[in-house]
């Protein structure tokens, strides 16, 4: 509950900032926030980070990039979950579109519901800026994209001496 | 770039000091007005490695390019290929990349360091055409260029249609690998980044902080000295990332962990004594601006059509320096004045010094309206001044003139335990030049300003270490408080890479490192 309550203040203070621009961009239909947090299941010969599910935006090859979305809709404030979106993926430069999936995560006695899906960095994926556009199409037709920017960089560091 | 400052000239100002000194105390208003200032061009220093083209937009749906090696030094071969691309097309394969500029706020009574600024650019590094199918393979070389992550685009039509990328690795090489005491040691790296975090170099000699190095200037690419110190045996030196001036110490959990790892060894060979003073100075380039601090456009009377030029433009106190001058009244008294300034910073609040200006001599204009005179050049505060040919209370002319800072004495033998001193002239007080960093056998120990004690500063030091010889590096340093900027890098520590890339190269400051050495005994 908590959870959704910072959400919908987040929700509220983009409403906020995105206020003055507004007469300079489409009537949004939708809100999303979007995170990356780094999986606990990465690809076999990649160290696991010591630490998972930690929010970064800074990815090794080899590594597991889980996005994370919450999302609305900006006329009703309805949450956006399987029973208003008619689809949600993730779209990667290079890659498959990576369907997402509504779902409780975290432990059981704090579950939050929100929209994920996981994506193993191939090992020859491009170094440097890669964008991930996230999509949403809800039932009654409005659209939400959001594009997302990350950095990849090599799986190690080469040593030098 | 040019000085727009007012200053108010006023007669009451005018005193006597002795039986020929005269000095004017004059209002300052100085402006504010911070500048990304062109970076000089520094001998040696590689070029941006291509044409620089617009880098296209993104493809709604972009492909990846595969990149082989794509981790790897400058000079290394490596393909770009791509594929599923429009057919038939002439592809610009892209590097973005970078030009940084030093930002300098450059006014009439000071220069501050404002920080820098960096503009992303692509450049066309490689062309190929799409065949039948979409493919394309380019091979090309990885250039000397900044180092760090690189974006490549195969541009199509102005679209970005696929994406690369490619890892540009740092190089930090010394040479040579051992030598007695004293040895200067050149470091040189190559792949310093541009981005804040991977700008900055920091050396570590045996774990003792000597400076900070940095390449915004020269694309990433530098060498610069330090010397060997310490008991015959193998001593490290550590090239660390940093983002400031000390290193990061967890480089390898950050974003950009390929600045890290570069430790090199070198062994003393043994103590032949402590070497001369040497002075290094910064490569010789050509300043990109021209505006120089107390050289006042606006100083010189509207109408007049007045010339002065000097023999030299720079050297330390003292110099002797023939001034020439034509277009001034003939046959009338001519006074020739030094423009400086007198204060300091400590515990500045409001208006912490004022412009002065000292007679250097007098002179009668000949029957064709010219002069020629030689002058010395005061001791006082070093930097840029300027030389004033006054008539009739009115300037006619001005040039200006760099200070050089210059070494006056150090002991050669100090007991162990015992205080001593390093005395300096010419010191100057901008931002760029007011301030000069100690080390004592490649540690950092602190800094010593000479804007107070008008350009002559007298370092305390203390002889510690065995009996032996012990180095004193004096190098140049950007003093970046007083007045403070957000986020300026390489404050306030020796800023070691001075001779090839410094914020006051563009400027005209030549600073140089002076390097000294005690003998330490019982």
């Amino acid at each position: 509950m908590r959870r959704l309550l910072l959400l919908a203040g987040i929700v509220a203070l983009l409403g906020a900032v995105a206020a003055p621009a507004l007469a300079q961009v489409p009537k949004l239909n939708v809100f999303l926030y979007v995170d990356t947090v780094n999986g606990t299941r990465p690809a076999a010969g990649t160290k696991p980070r010591p630490i998972g599910c930690t929010q970064s935006n800074t990815f090794k090859r080899g590594e597991q990039v889980v996005f994370r979305i919450w999302g609305s809709v900006a006329d009703t404030g309805s949450i956006l979950s399987t029973e208003n979106v008619k689809y949600a993926y993730v779209k990667v430069p290079g890659q498959a579109n990576m369907k997402l999936s509504w779902g409780a995560h975290g432990a059981t006695t704090n579950r939050v519901w929100f929209w994920t899906t996981p994506w193993i960095v191939p090992s020859d994926y491009p170094l440097g800026a890669v964008t991930a556009r996230i999509v949403f199409k809800t039932e009654d037709n409005k659209f939400g994209n959001y594009d997302y920017d990350m950095t990849i960089v090599p799986n190690a560091a080469k040593k030098k001496r | 770039m040019r000085i727009d400052t007012t200053r108010r000239i006023g007669r009451k100002g005018l005193a006597i000091l002795g039986t020929v000194a005269t000095v004017l105390v004059l209002g300052s208003v100085a402006a504010a007005d911070p500048t990304a200032v062109p970076a000089p061009v520094v001998p040696g220093a590689p070029r941006v490695p291509g044409a620089i083209v617009d880098p296209g937009t993104p493809a709604d749906t972009m492909k990846t390019l595969k990149t082989t090696p794509d981790d790897a030094v400058a000079g290394t071969k490596f393909t770009v290929t791509g594929a599923g691309l429009p057919a038939s097309k002439d592809v610009t394969v892209v590097w973005m990349t970078a030009n940084v500029r030093y930002v300098l706020d450059v006014k009439s009574d000071s220069v501050d360091y404002v920080g820098r600024k960096v503009d992303k650019i692509g450049v066309a590094l490689g062309a190929a055409k799409t065949d039948a199918a979409g493919a394309f393979t380019s091979q090309m070389t990885v250039p000397k260029d900044f180092g760090g992550l690189h974006d490549l685009y195969a541009v199509v039509d102005g679209v970005q249609v696929a994406k690369g990328g490619f890892l540009l690795e740092r190089q930090v090489t010394i040479a040579p690998k051992r030598g007695p005491v004293g040895t200067p040691i050149t470091i040189s790296v190559v792949g310093m980044g541009s981005p804040t975090y991977e700008s900055v170099g920091a050396v570590l000699y045996d774990n003792h902080y000597a400076g900070a190095v940095s390449a915004n200037t020269t694309r990433g690419v530098t060498r610069f000295k330090i010397r060997a110190a310490g008991k015959p045996g193998v001593h490290w030196i550590e090239y660390a990332g940093s983002s400031h001036t000390v290193p990061y110490l967890n480089m390898e959990q950050s974003p950009v962990p390929w600045t890290d790892s570069h430790r090199l060894a070198f062994t003393v060979t043994k103590d032949t004594g402590a070497p001369p003073v040497t002075i290094e100075q910064a490569v010789s380039v050509k300043p990109t601006i021209s505006a120089r601090t107390t050289v006042i456009d606006s100083d010189v009377a509207k109408d007049s059509t007045a010339k002065v030029t000097l023999d030299s433009t720079k050297g330390p106190i003292l110099s002797k320096v023939d001034v020439k001058a034509a277009g001034l009244a003939p046959n009338a008294p001519a006074t020739l004045l030094w423009t400086s300034v007198v204060g300091n910073r400590v515990n500045c609040t409001g208006q912490c010094w004022k412009f002065t200006s000292q007679p250097l001599g007098q002179a009668t204009v000949a029957a064709d309206g010219s002069l020629a005179t030689p002058v010395t050049i005061p001791d006082g505060l070093g930097g840029w001044h300027g030389i004033q040919v006054v008539q009739a209370g009115t300037v006619m002319a001005q040039v200006p003139y760099f200070v050089k800072r210059s070494f006056v004495k150090a002991p050669k033998v100090v007991k162990a335990g015992r205080p001593f001193f390093v005395e300096l002239k010419g010191v100057g007080w901008t931002q760029l030049d007011n301030t000069l960093a100690v080390t004592y056998d490649n540690s950092y120990i602190g800094y010593a300003c000479g804007f107070n004690s008008n350009g002559y500063v007298r370092v305390q030091l203390f002889a510690t270490g065995d009996p032996g010889t012990h180095l004193i590096d004096l190098y140049p340093l950007l003093y970046t408080q007083q007045p403070a900027y957000p986020y300026t890098q390489l404050g306030m520590v020796p800023l070691l890479g001075f001779a090839r890339d410094a914020p006051g190269l563009a400027a005209g400051y030549d600073i140089p490192a002076i390097r000294l050495a005690i003998k330490v005994v019982e």
